[in-house]
């Protein structure tokens, strides 16, 4: 999961506010909207509109508004519980089965399901502009469209290495500027958002399928996994 | 949690079964979504009232799947849970009651698929193909439907053989929903249908007749519904997914027939006994821009369902909705057309040559007769009904 997410995650939505402005973003909040107008220059505080920066909200505990570390440590066992497992099933260890919840999980299950389609597919499959199929045995997700340089979210291209096993290339830099990052966690921070709807699903329902995107926060942010990953490495996160 | 009861009157004279109540399922399973729904149990009053009458899921918790069968005459829920998935809740519709409740004792791996199966030797189930992408990963587990059997014994191992039993009620609601049977399925050169798990295939006991796939190099299909008295293939070429094709097997007497209505790449059907449910659709373009009824749709999400004007805006497959329904009737090989003028439209129930269907939040009946469908009569109206997907009549 790049570290980038957790302050990133900290501007979705409220762009770093701290203080009551009686604009639409701190009004919802309980007290900047019971204060209105008088309320102008004062903290922002109260859940939905947060604690100040980087606060956990609601809440766990008093404990947290306080104390940052105790928040970012909140964050970090929030966050692994919304990522779950990616260990593989083991079929030996049936019916004793792992924890796997939420964000990885449902990456996992679209790769498979896209694996599996792959499979059965006895010729070259009509790409799509999402997916490029190169043979029944091999395949590759390539960028979205939408996504700029410095924030590709790739899959693995062998079942050797496993088609939904976590990726990761080691933090973006000058050095090394064209990071990929694994689409669980494209997954995961919509997850983190609050969106409603996946970053990316293999849209099975019909009678061809294909990958869908969508990349945009519920009228937030048009892509609120691109402006969490160019947190990773820029002093500035970016939006679209 | 947030109860709420909804007993409105209805304009016009209520009209619901004699012989029994009906009864609705709320639930938006598509699980493309992060935000779950209640699934709720209502009854229609002779009134015209709808009645909350209990919880099957908590919207907390959202429902990752619903099937249903009118054999049965049961619908199984498996709720999300908070990602556990392991939990399964039955409903019988003889007595409108939660009649099975049980966990499979822990969180389960990876579910690609889940059907229901009438299997010869184990009887009723609910079958999940579960584990990672190496075909020695993979397992077909079950939880057995009678509600006789504890949950401690309800778990098992089916063949996976048995998917040639499977019974797919169909795809409910409309612009995604519901994610339907979930059944791709291949047809060889000669007809044959089968499906693939990754270290096998299951070849079903029937041919396609060659006529049947006149023009069809590259079939791609999906099972839109199987029942005892229909199989139902949704089936295009690869090149051409919009031009749908639902052939449809007849039971009865082993003959196949070609539903006269473009069924598209999405093929949103249902089976109702020997009838089968279909709502049109086309790609949005200059001409339909959208779907039917925008004032109508509801543009937040509720307990029971969602935004229904974000479904329609943001359709996966680019798809308007013009509010016309068509119901082919596979024993006379008929087909009758409903037209709502409404997108969010479906039919929910044919029983006993009535249908009853819903246009945004209002239920409707027609009777099904020798001349055609009769005069529809409103039911109910209730914002509960937006998000009712399922109908079936308590007997």
């Amino acid at each position: 999961m790049p570290p980038a997410v957790s302050r990133c995650g900290s501007s979705d939505g409220y762009d770093q506010s701290q203080f009551c402005d009686n604009t639409a973003r701190t009004r919802g909040g309980d007290y900047c909207g019971k204060t209105g107008a008088s309320g102008i220059g004062l903290p922002n505080w109260g859940y939905p509109t947060g604690y100040g920066l980087l606060q956990n909200d609601p809440p766990k505990s008093m404990h947290q508004i306080w104390s940052w570390q105790a928040a970012v440590q909140q964050w970090e066992s929030d966050t692994a519980t919304r990522a779950g497992s990616t260990a593989p099933y083991n079929s030996a260890t049936y019916p004793k089965r792992p924890n796997t919840p939420a964000a990885y999980q449902f990456w996992i299950k679209q790769a498979n399901q896209w694996w599996d389609y792959t499979q059965h597919t006895a010729f070259v499959f009509p790409a799509p502009e999402d997916l490029t199929v190169s043979g029944p045995a091999g395949a590759q997700v390539p960028v979205p469209p939408n996504s700029p340089p410095g924030c590709h979210f790739v899959a693995h291209t062998s079942l050797s290495d496993g088609y939904s096993t976590p990726i990761n290339s080691g933090l973006i830099s000058s050095r090394n500027p064209t990071k990929t990052y694994w689409f669980g966690d494209a997954v995961l921070m919509k997850y983190l958002a609050g969106s409603r709807r996946n970053y990316i699903s293999w849209n099975d329902l019909g009678t061809v399928p294909f990958w869908s995107f969508h990349p945009e926060n519920d009228g937030v942010t048009p892509n609120v996994v691109y402006q969490f990953c160019t947190c990773d490495g820029n002093t500035v996160c970016q939006t679209q | 949690m947030i109860i709420r009861f909804a007993f409105l009157s209805v304009a016009m004279a209520a009209a619901v079964p004699a012989f029994g109540q009906l009864h609705l399922i709320t639930g938006s399973p598509t699980p493309n979504y992060l935000n779950g729904f209640e699934s709720a149990l209502l009854r229609v009053g002779a009134d015209g009232g709808v009645a909350r009458i209990a919880t099957l899921v908590s919207e907390e918790s959202g429902t990752e799947w619903i099937g249903t069968s009118e054999d049965w005459r049961k619908a199984v829920l498996l709720p999300r849970d908070g990602g556990l998935y392991d939990r399964v809740v039955v409903v019988d519709f003889d007595k409108a009651v939660v009649v099975k409740d049980c966990r499979a004792g822990g969180p389960r791996p990876f579910t690609y698929n889940e059907w229901l199966w009438d299997s010869p030797t184990k009887g009723h189930l609910l079958a999940e193909y579960i584990g990672g992408e190496k075909p020695g990963n993979r397992v077909v587990v079950g939880m057995l439907l009678d509600p006789d059997i504890p949950c401690d014994k309800t778990f098992t191992n089916p063949d996976k053989g048995d998917i040639r039993y499977v019974l797919a009620s169909g795809t409910a609601g409309v612009s995604d929903v519901d994610r339907g049977p979930n059944m791709r399925v291949w047809i060889s050169s000669d007809g044959k249908v089968m499906y693939s798990f990754l270290d096998g295939s299951v070849y079903f006991d029937f041919q396609i007749p060659s006529a049947m796939m006149d023009g069809i190099s590259r079939p791609a299909s999906v099972v839109a519904v199987s029942s005892r008295a229909l199989f139902a293939i949704n089936l295009c070429d690869f090149s051409d997914p919009e031009k749908g094709r639902l052939l449809v097997l007849r039971r009865a007497d082993n003959t196949w027939h070609r539903v006269p209505v473009n069924t598209g790449q999405l093929g949103l059907v249902r089976g109702f006994g020997t009838f089968l449910a279909i709502v049109d659709y086309q790609r949005k373009s200059d001409k339909m821009p959208g779907s039917a009824g925008s004032a109508e749709w509801r543009t937040k999400d509720s307990v029971t369902g969602p935004d229904m004007k974000s479904r329609f805006d943001n359709d996966d497959f680019g798809y308007a909705y013009p509010g016309r329904l068509y119901l082919y009737d596979a024993a006379a090989e008929r087909t009758y057309t409903i037209l709502t003028n409404q997108g969010d439209s479906e039919i929910l129930l044919v029983e006993d040559n009535v249908v009853y269907y819903r246009a945004s939040d209002r239920l409707y009946s027609a009777p099904i007769t020798k001349t055609g469908l009769g005069a529809a009569k409103l039911l109910a109206t209730s914002d509960l009904i937006r998000d009712a997907h399922w109908a079936f009549i308590k007997r």
